[in-house]
């Protein structure tokens, strides 16, 4: 018996047809619902005709991937952005506000024959320029005009004896959104767990206030905490979590949770030699092969283009996938093996972006001399890094003082910089950060860093309260 | 500096534009991005803003001309929306520019910048500039050709 389908929690498309060496972005799905649905109707369409044709692109999606029509045939992706074959789609182009709001209203419903559990393969095309067995999107423009639910127009195109799933469950994404929206005066475990991610994501979102107690009971800050959110991600900002800020907290707390996962295991990766190993390709295993999986999957967390990887050490299909995708995205001559130069383009693309995090969420890890002196006056990341660099030193030793990171090398700093060579680098109180006043303080901070890591069942040193 | 948007006969009606700029996949807002926003044909080339984005990676929101609403409710018309061109800068990251990115009337359209930060040491320019390109972009013309 068939599995019943389920909505994924991602998509992979391949940017071109199918047998051409086109890149392959993965995204949410509704994510990628919203690009469709944006790049195959216009927004200014009756809201019945916009539903009709969402539904009509969730169900070709979807059957794509429930009847596994591109894996099967060992293609690394989902579904294509050629409209010769499947639905348009145009990477990184804009949404309409009204049709994404449809969207995450509905990404969880699909169309089905009656008696069959797959997603009906839905197809459409203009109606106009292009005539098909399938659904018209000109046509249903016009059944809308005269009144027709998306349900009906559906109906008139794919014959009567269909249904329209909905609450289809979301794969990896935990649990289910609640079938009563949370809103002020809610208390249950569901509450909790909203209190619990905001908090979370509201780390790399400040504007985000903090919900003090997690206690499972909407109060007016996890509504406060709710709007703000809503706010920044473009919702209704009712300060209700329905399904649609139900999903969006899930989605977004899925992708910081699994940066900061990454960043923890590149702790101990840390202590492996950055330099280039040697030539390593398929069929080759060992600590270099997994660090090079550690730089990939790093990288993939802001390049949708280049998928993450298992960090098994073994060089195999989906290490191999990931590297030439990597040599396509950086326009590296595409052959699958990690010579030299791509090596030291993995590993400087990868500094580049712990470089652009701020240091809190980096666990310890330090930076390379950014190749500027830094001083009086000057401003910039690398300004903001030294600053947060200084400010964890002197949580620890009180002599230095502690400063703001803003990024702003203004006089605290450069007081923070002289106390700090006074008592690190005596020979060197510039009040100027060089290479030397740098790597020193990256050794200071590395030291305290895991000096001050408590593990598990470790006395931490204070009284809990 | 920021000017006030001419109105042509042909555009007539106003849509919005919304930029966010995030980067690692939205894990983190990008605070501090300039955003360039321009009118992409003749008719709107007049329109310029200059924006920055806010803490949580938002630059305010701006009305922008459009042509009127009926033409993109009938096959065959002259194109029922503006195009503008949007370019995203922050020191340290590539920059990303958008083409050709459409507005239609009364409607809001919300662009996401993913900023992809530089690598600290290059021994050549790689890649080129971080672009997508929306100049061949057709909704509905050349639509299905599903067999």
């Amino acid at each position: 018996m068939p599995e019943l389908p389920t909505i994924p929690e991602t998509i992979t498309v391949h940017l071109g047809p199918p047998d051409t060496a086109a890149a392959n972005v993965t995204l949410s799905f509704p994510d990628y619902i919203k690009n469709v649905a944006s790049s195959e109707v216009y927004p200014t369409w009756p809201e019945s005709a916009i539903r009709a044709n969402i539904y009509a692109q969730i169900s070709f999606a979807l059957n794509r991937i429930y009847t596994e029509f591109y894996r099967s045939r060992g293609y690394p992706f989902d579904i294509t952005s050629s409209t010769a074959y499947d639905q348009a789609f145009v990477n990184g182009r804009d949404i309409f506000e009204n049709v994404g709001n449809i969207v995450d209203d509905i990404f969880d419903s699909y169309v089905r024959r009656q008696g069959f559990v797959e997603p009906l393969f839905t197809s459409y095309c203009d109606g106009i320029r292009v005539q098909c067995d399938g659904l018209s999107q000109w046509g249903t423009v016009s059944l809308a005009g005269d009144g027709l639910v998306p349900y009906e127009i559906l109906q008139y195109y794919y014959g009567r004896d269909i249904d329209i799933v909905s609450d289809v469950p979301v794969d990896d994404v935990g649990e289910s959104a609640p079938i009563v929206p949370l809103r002020i005066g809610a208390a249950n475990n569901d509450v909790a767990l909203v209190q619990t991610r905001l908090n979370r994501i509201s780390a790399n979102y400040p504007a985000i206030p903090k919900i003090p107690n997690i206690n499972g009971i909407y109060s007016e800050d996890t509504a406060a905490a709710v709007r703000a959110f809503q706010r920044i991600f473009g919702l209704n900002e009712d300060g209700i979590v329905g399904k649609n800020t139900w999903y969006r907290i899930a989605f977004i707390y899925n992708g910081v949770k699994r940066l900061s996962e990454l960043n923890s295991e590149g702790l101990t990766l840390s202590e492996l030699p950055s330099e280039y190993p040697e030539a390593l390709m398929s069929g080759m295993s060992g600590p270099a092969v997994r660090v090079l999986q550690y730089y990939l999957s790093y990288i993939a967390q802001y390049v949708s283009s280049v998928p993450s990887v298992a960090l098994d050490g073994v060089f195999g299909p989906a290490t191999r996938e990931a590297v030439l995708a990597f040599q396509r995205t950086y326009g590296l001559p595409a052959d699958g093996v990690v010579g030299e130069i791509t090596w030291n383009l993995l590993y400087n693309t990868y500094l580049g972006m712990i470089a652009a995090t701020p240091i809190v969420y980096t666990e310890g890890r330090t930076l390379p001399f950014p190749g500027r002196n830094l001083t009086v006056g000057d401003t910039g990341d690398d300004v903001r890094a030294l600053q947060e660099y200084l400010a964890y030193v002197s949580r620890y030793v009180s002599a230095v003082p502690t400063v703001t990171a803003d990024g702003i090398f203004g006089p605290a700093t450069e007081v923070a910089v002289r106390e700090f060579q006074r008592i690190f680098v005596p020979s060197f109180t510039t009040g100027i950060v060089g290479a030397a006043t740098w790597n020193d303080l990256m050794n200071v901070y590395s030291d305290l860093y895991v000096g001050n890591q408590v593990r598990e069942g470790q006395y931490p040193g204070y009284t809990i309260a | 500096m920021n000017t006030t948007p001419p109105i042509s006969r042909r555009l007539s009606e106003l849509g919005t534009l919304a930029v966010r700029v995030v980067t690692a996949g939205g894990a983190f807002p990008v605070e501090g991005a300039d955003v360039r926003i321009g009118g992409a044909t003749a008719e709107n080339a007049a329109v310029h803003y200059l924006l920055t984005t806010d803490r949580s990676g938002l630059a305010e929101r701006i009305p922008l001309p459009t042509p009127e609403a009926s033409l993109s409710q009938t096959p065959g018309n002259a194109p029922g929306f503006a195009t503008y061109v949007i370019e995203i800068f922050k020191a340290g990251y590539y920059p990303l520019i958008f083409r050709d990115v459409p507005l239609f009337p009364g409607v809001t359209s919300l662009q996401l910048g993913e900023l992809i930060p530089l690598p600290p040491y290059l021994p050549e320019e790689y890649p080129p500039t971080e672009e997508t390109d929306f100049t061949e972009y057709e909704p509905l013309e050349g639509g299905m050709r599903r067999a």
